[in-house]
């Protein structure tokens, strides 16, 4: 009879909770905060939150490797990279490449936001990271969840939960990181600037581009094959127009299911051991360099490319380089409407939007070239 | 030092060739499509 009591009380979840668990559940429990109140990118961050709350709490064994449910999602999705390029599927089917085709040289900008990703790694490694850890934490830096996963995942899967997390989180304050930096580099007379609108682009055009935007990107940067194949894919199946229900399932059931999966898998990483460390606050302020430096590297470049053409770019539209679609094009746009009403910016900063999402995977492929 | 440096600089030089590159592809599909379809439509 003791003895089973002892047994019963010895399997309690309460007697080996932990400070470091305690504090993982105000974590978690600010991350479904934000979500929830504050809406801050909520169908990943309250899975996520939530996910955090589960793997601290003790004796549940759903992180165990080989039987705990929630590493089986972790193993098959993460580790075996199946999420990441299923989500950039849907991604693809969802994303209109008309305002990058109508003004092709706006991909220059997206090209531009990476520096910051570069910058970054080469700060991190300076401060002490690895060559792997610094490129994992300069990714953040594009501002692409899945990506940010993809990379981490391939070169320094320690740090992934720590760097998914990060990249999520600034992609929710976009709003707030963003704009401050935008007027800093910028006159007022700049952000007035109107831009013409770019030629029309015919359907055969946008259904062409995936084919061959998906040949040519994975003739330069093999590596970046899984997210650019699913990406493009995703995109053909919207643009040929006869496979509806293809297009619908990536866009809604498939992109939905694994987000799901996604966001609970990253949040039961994030256990107390393997988080609270002082990396994980470098990755937090590293990420957020990484954010700042690309938005005011897009701004610079347009700022730049100003200088040799007649057709003006508005410079704000640069900071929508950082993938973060579409938040950071609103960003510009907003940011625009505030210096005149009239000025809508919201289409053209969906070029660079877009263009900065193949600008990350780019990179991403070619630090997996370099460093894998 | 080398080593980061090296990857500093290719990752940068890297990006905006292949962004050039893609650049270059999308002016030649519409340099094409726009060819194709004024041809069709003088016929």
């Amino acid at each position: 009879m003791n003895e089973s009591m002892f047994a019963l009380v010895d399997s309690l979840g309460f007697l080996s909770l932990t400070p470091g668990m305690l504090v993982m559940w105000i974590i978690g429990f600010t991350l479904i905060f934000l979500a929830i109140a504050k809406e801050y990118e909520p169908l990943l961050l309250l899975p996520i939150g939530f996910g955090i709350l589960l793997a601290n709490l003790p004796m549940t064994h759903l992180m165990e490797p080989g039987e705990g449910l929630i590493w089986r999602f972790y193993h098959y999705g993460i580790e075996w990279e199946v999420i990441p390029p299923l989500i950039f599927l849907g991604l693809g089917a969802l994303t209109d490449f008309g305002p990058l085709l109508a003004q092709p040289r706006l991909i220059f900008l997206g090209a531009a936001a990476q520096a910051g990703v570069y910058i970054t790694f080469f700060v991190a490694w300076a401060i002490g990271f690895d060559l792997q850890e610094a490129a994992t934490i300069g990714i953040i830096g594009g501002a692409d969840g899945p990506t940010t996963i993809f990379l981490a995942s391939n070169l320094a899967p320690h740090l992934l939960a720590s760097c998914a997390v990060a990249a999520y989180s600034y992609m929710a304050m976009v709003p707030i990181i963003q704009p401050p930096i935008m007027k800093l580099l910028t006159s007022e007379k700049e952000r007035k600037i109107k831009m013409k609108r770019g030629r029309k682009v015919g359907r055969k055009e946008k259904m062409l581009f995936p084919i061959v935007s998906a040949v040519v990107i994975l003739l330069i940067v093999p590596a970046s094959a899984p997210l650019i194949a699913m990406f493009m894919l995703g995109n053909l199946f919207r643009e040929a127009k006869v496979v509806e229900r293809l297009s619908g399932a990536a866009q809604n059931e498939l992109m939905n299911i694994v987000t799901i999966f996604l966001g609970v898998s990253i949040g039961a990483t994030m256990t107390a051991d393997s988080f609270l460390k002082k990396e994980a606050l470098f990755i937090f302020f590293l990420g957020l360099f990484a954010f700042m430096i690309s938005t005011a590297t897009g701004v610079l470049l347009a700022k730049l490319m100003n200088l040799f053409t007649k057709n003006k770019i508005n410079p704000l539209i640069g900071a929508a380089g950082v993938s973060a679609v579409p938040m950071a094009a609103r960003v510009a746009h907003k940011v625009g409407a505030e210096a005149d009403k009239k000025n809508y910016l919201l289409m053209f900063a969906m070029g660079p939007n877009i263009a900065g999402v193949i600008g990350t995977v780019i990179a991403a492929g070619i630090f997996l070239m370099l460093l894998k | 030092m080398k080593d980061a440096l090296l990857i500093f600089m290719n990752g940068i030089v890297g990006v905006f060739a292949g962004m050039a590159v893609l650049y270059l592809s999308i002016r030649l599909t519409s340099f094409v499509v726009d060819k194709l379809e004024s041809k069709k439509e003088a016929s």
